[in-house]
């Protein structure tokens, strides 16, 4: 199963997470993944963790949005896969 | 406020821009700029910019989604939370709907911490039974600080076509404006939906004032200098306001005549308020001739 959150606009993100058993994997792209790489992956993992995710695979399409926006729709898109009855 | 600019409560790069136009208030929207399949992303992408105060959050209010949409006490336990204080609420028709959620405010204070009657409420009224209630609706809960018309839901229940005639929106204006003083709320109007036509906005919030109304709600930042000027004292109100405070000062306190006026208690509050929006709004004709 997997819920999605956000949109490719413009300082904008898409999240999508989709739930199995194994271990995390987050998967990042970015036009400013040479500048911004790993402040979108601290941002990400951070936001994770703070929800307890362990398990399942994140995709984050980016558009160079701000942390809050990333914060916002990694939080949304684990919301609405746990509201579905996903374990993650 | 004199300006008061809706912001789609789901679009990130509007809302880091939205503070940047000069608007004296913003309203995140959660009602009709957001589609209901993306309510829920919505309402956390707004708890995340409060939280985080990516907005002002003491200029901020957020429009909920209405009373009889299921959803609004979903906003309420994201939004209050996060900081949200200012609450706008949609097509109120009846008190009980005020009390209702006021009641579900009531218990989110008290689970986070919050000072009771923090988070105060202004009530849009948009539908002839809300204009007709404004009275009863404002009288329903301390926590109302105003209201605001809603003029195209008005039109559509009376088959009125909104454009240049601004006679028909006189009656619910004059009525909402009256009720919101009645209990020393601010009355905000209705959105011009005509984003080209700059001079039926000029004119439409001449009319507005006229009434009695504070400000105006507006869909886009090119509108917020015109509503802010028409809504500021002009040049000549403040220089009357000016002299009529020197003049009565010199009285003994009671009615006095300034030039070819009659100047009694009710005539000072409104040039003492003429200079307060002055002060607050950097107008300063005022100091001209000093």
């Amino acid at each position: 199963m997997e819920k999605s959150a956000g949109r490719l606009a413009k300082q904008d993100v898409l999240v999508r997470v989709s739930d199995d058993s194994s271990p995390l994997h987050i998967e990042i792209k970015s036009s400013v993944s040479g500048l911004y790489g790993r402040a979108l992956q601290v941002a990400s993992e951070g936001e994770l963790k703070r929800l307890k995710v362990s398990n399942g695979a994140v995709c984050i399409d980016d558009n160079q949005a701000l942390d809050f926006v990333i914060r916002a729709r990694i939080r949304a898109a684990v919301y609405e896969l746990r509201d579905s009855g996903a374990d993650i | 406020m004199r300006s008061y600019l809706y912001c789609p409560g789901n679009n990130p790069k509007m809302i880091i821009n939205s503070g940047l136009y000069g608007a004296d208030g913003l309203i995140f929207d959660l009602e009709d700029a957001v589609a209901p399949e993306k309510k829920q992303e919505a309402r956390i992408l707004l708890s995340q910019v409060f939280s985080e105060q990516i907005v002002p959050v003491e200029k901020s209010a957020v429009r909920i989604n209405g009373p009889e949409s299921g959803l609004w006490e979903k906003d309420l336990k994201e939004l209050i939370p996060a900081g949200v204080r200012v609450i706008r609420i949609p097509k109120v028709e009846h008190s009980n709907q005020v009390q209702e959620i006021c009641g579900v405010i009531d218990k989110f204070e008290s689970e986070n911490g919050i000072t009771p009657g923090t988070v105060v409420l202004q009530c849009i009224l948009e539908t002839p039974l809300g204009v007709e209630n404004a009275f009863l609706i404002g009288d329903s809960s301390p926590r109302i600080c105003s209201f605001s018309f809603g003029a195209e839901d008005y039109c559509n229940a009376l088959g009125i076509r909104r454009g240049q005639d601004l006679l028909p929106l006189d009656y619910p204006r004059s009525r909402i404006a009256s009720a919101a003083a009645a209990f020393g709320y601010s009355a905000y109007d209705t959105v011009w939906g005509f984003l080209d036509d700059e001079t039926g906005l000029k004119a439409d919030a001449v009319r507005a004032k006229s009434l009695g109304f504070e400000g105006k709600s507006l869909i886009h930042p090119d509108q917020i200098d015109i509503v802010n000027k028409v809504f500021s004292p002009t040049l000549e109100e403040l220089a009357d306001a000016r002299n009529i405070l020197e003049k009565a000062g010199l009285t003994d306190g009671g009615a006095s005549r300034v030039n070819d006026r009659m100047v009694d208690r009710p005539v000072l509050l409104r040039a003492e308020k003429t200079i307060r929006m002055a002060e607050e709004y950097g107008v300063q004709a005022f100091t001209d001739d000093k």
